[in-house]
């Protein structure tokens, strides 16, 4: 697909980047010794954008949220994080906590947990009302219920007064949307926010994201190891393994044709729901554990495209053909890795 | 046709719960369960399909027998099921075995997990103690598991690899059915792959039947041969995987197939049901899928449509089938 046949962005994505996070990395101590989660993390974030993170569980995906927002206390989070001028690494938790929820927003897989399951609905969205927009109690809750209308959440003022036991999984998920969209942040992420509901559901919340993205123009990130979700709901998709990035595209174009050894398994990995139904093409081996990270490329033991200079240095990001960048050796050692990989 | 290895006939499943209101609500029939027929032949998949509170892992317990069916019966290997605790349905269950979603939870964490495998050989004292260990060593090699495994504890292993071990315990037992309830759901999608290929290749050698219970359409239709799609205890669709999601019959399976996210963009619209599945308590009348149906008539509010069979071998349960 051409570039033009694109959804046209919703604003001017020309500017200044609305978040650049430069060599992020994110670390914790063990009982093993200090393990690196994230590694060299860079991103520029786009006002409007709609970006896609897709890896499995340990590639650091959400890990680089978590860390950035401080939400990670006992992780110990480097690099920069700029939004307006303002690193947010390293910045005082009274100050970040003024950015976190009315700036960023995140949500996450499991609604039900995310909520506080003693107080009702209603108090739980005007709480950041209040907090953030400095709305009284009054003004607070009939905001609450416009928002909940916002989320097309049925019987809104009715809603207010229940507690989340009494929704359902994609109800909570959408007041949890009603909260996030509270301080009308710049930026939402969200945390495989489909994952624990189901298919139907998952379909709504889907449509909801667009929905919300299309009429505020807010950034969107979605964290998901589905890439489906993510084709769906991303413009551009970062692929990530073992803590770092290794890939980035365009959505259409890394499912057309991926750069990077992993991403062309992810993709080979995953049955359809239309085509000729084939053997499935697994990727071998499992992904290395944090501590025991082999010495150079990461998903060299796993990779059929192996060579003697993937085991000796981690593979730097570089352009190929018709992609972004990915982090391969074959793509520098081999440039005809994009006819390798078609 | 052969005899099919597994068959329900009616199979129905109802508890007395009581309506809000703790102990103190009016008494209401829940049917988690309602009517459900169907069968597994040997070296056969089939899959069922449904969101939440359809029954569907319901339907695994009592094909199991760990429940009883309020109407209905089960009929394993030309045997009915019989009742539990009794010698012959204690010969029955070892021939058929399950796996669960959580393969970290269906382990004991503090038993290595070669003795895990073997543990249900000791309790049938099948064999010498020699054995029995070369034929859980035999097992690891057949679920692809290294040797240097045998010895450790769960939590020393990847989700993949104990989902291989509870894989490893199941067919140690040499069963002819396996009762699959959401096997790869918990894991990575590299690592599902692998786990699909396995089950796949394990039926082709053993000739295993298998009840494949999944929430996910792509899974199933990698797997299954046949597949049946539940909506709140019963059946609305059954049939071929590729026939069902090329063109499925019933509006329930074609919002679900629509509800997939796609990898390729514009691949046809996506049919957004409103609302969640109603409670099963309070199951509405006719047609349990006509508040959020799209073609939901007059009719469909009062007269429940049956499970019909189409010239196509298809079996639809509505009244204005596509």
């Amino acid at each position: 697909m051409l570039r033009t046949e694109r959804e046209a962005p919703i604003q001017d994505c020309s500017t200044a980047p609305l978040l650049s996070v430069r060599d992020l990395s994110v670390g914790f101590s063990s009982p093993i010794g200090h393990v690196q989660a994230l590694q060299g993390f860079n991103l520029d974030l786009k006002v409007g954008e709609s970006v896609g993170i897709v890896g499995e569980s340990g590639s650091g995906k959400s890990v680089t949220w978590l860390g950035l927002l401080g939400l990670l206390p006992s992780a110990r989070v480097e690099g920069s994080a700029r939004m307006n001028g303002v690193d947010l690494i390293g910045l005082r938790e009274r100050k970040l906590a003024a950015w976190r929820g009315k700036r960023i927003a995140m949500i996450f897989q499991d609604p039900t947990s995310s909520l506080n399951p003693v107080h009702r609905i209603g108090a739980q969205i005007s709480e950041g009302l209040i907090l953030h927009r400095g709305l009284s109690v009054a003004a607070a809750r009939s905001e609450a219920k416009r928002l909940l209308d916002r989320v097309h959440v049925a019987d809104a003022s009715q809603k207010l007064d229940s507690y989340p036991h009494e929704l359902s999984g994609g109800m909570n998920q959408r007041v949890m949307i009603a909260i996030a969209l509270a301080s009308g942040p710049d930026l939402l992420v969200a945390d495989e926010p489909t994952t624990a509901l189901d298919v139907t559901i998952q379909g709504q919340i889907i449509e909801l994201l667009k929905e919300i993205r299309r009429d505020t123009g807010m950034a969107l990130v979605t964290i998901s190891h589905d890439l489906g979700v993510i084709a769906e709901l991303a413009d551009r998709v970062l692929v990530m393994y073992a803590g770092r990035q290794v890939e980035e595209a365009p959505a259409e174009r890394i499912l057309k044709s991926a750069g990077h050894p992993y991403t062309k398994g992810l993709l080979a990995a995953v049955p359809q729901i239309t085509g000729a139904r084939q053997r499935l093409t697994a990727i071998p081996g499992q992904a290395p554990e944090l501590g025991q990270m082999p010495p150079g490329c990461a998903f060299a033991p796993r990779c059929t495209y192996k060579e003697q200079i993937c085991d000796a240095s981690v593979p730097m990001s570089v352009k190929i053909y018709q992609h972004p960048w990915a982090a391969c050796h074959r793509a520098t050692v081999d440039h005809s890795l994009q006819n390798l990989c078609a | 046709m052969r005899k099919p290895l597994l068959e329900t006939r009616g199979l129905q499943k109802s508890y007395d719960v009581r309506r809000r209101n703790g102990v103190f609500g009016k008494r209401a029939k829940l049917r988690a369960v309602d009517d459900v027929s169907l069968s597994v032949s040997s070296g056969e998949t089939l899959g069922v399909v449904g969101e939440s509170g359809c029954g569907k892992s319901t339907v695994a317990k009592l094909v199991l027998g760990l429940i009883r069916p309020s109407a209905g019966e089960v009929i394993f290997e030309g045997e009915p099921l019989t009742s539990q605790r009794s010698e012959i349905w204690r010969q029955q269950r070892r021939r058929m075995q399950m796996v669960y979603q959580d393969p970290q939870s269906a382990l004991d964490p503090r038993i290595e997990v070669g003795r895990q495998v073997c543990e249900p050989l000791d309790i049938l004292r099948k064999g010498d103690p020699a054995e029995r260990k070369a034929r859980a060593h035999a097992m690891f090699q057949a679920v692809g598991l290294p040797r240097t495994c045998i010895d450790k504890l769960p939590q020393e292993l990847s989700g993949g690899q104990r989902q291989r071990v509870v894989l490893a315990r199941a067919l140690v037992m040499e069963p002819s059915l396996l009762v699959c309830d959401e096997p790869v759901s918990a894991l990575d999608v590299s690592i599902q792959a692998q786990v699909i290929n396995l089950l796949m290749d394990i039926q082709d050698q053993l000739g295993i039947g298998y009840l494949f219970i999944s929430h996910d359409l792509r899974v199933v239709r990698q797997i299954a041969h046949r597949v049946v799609v539940m909506y709140l205890g019963r059946i609305v669709e059954e049939g071929s995987p590729d026939e069902l999601f090329r063109a499925p019959a019933h509006p329930y399976t074609q919002a679900l197939v629509s509800a997939v996210p796609q990898l390729s963009k514009g691949l046809g619209r996506r049919i957004v049901l409103q609302g969640d599945p109603p409670s099963p308590i309070e199951a509405p009348s006719g047609c349990a899928f006509h508040p959020r149906c799209h073609v939901a008539s007059d009719l469909c509010r009062h007269a429940r449509p049956d499970l019909v069979v189409r010239e196509d071998g298809r079996k639809v349960a509505c009244h204005f089938p596509e």
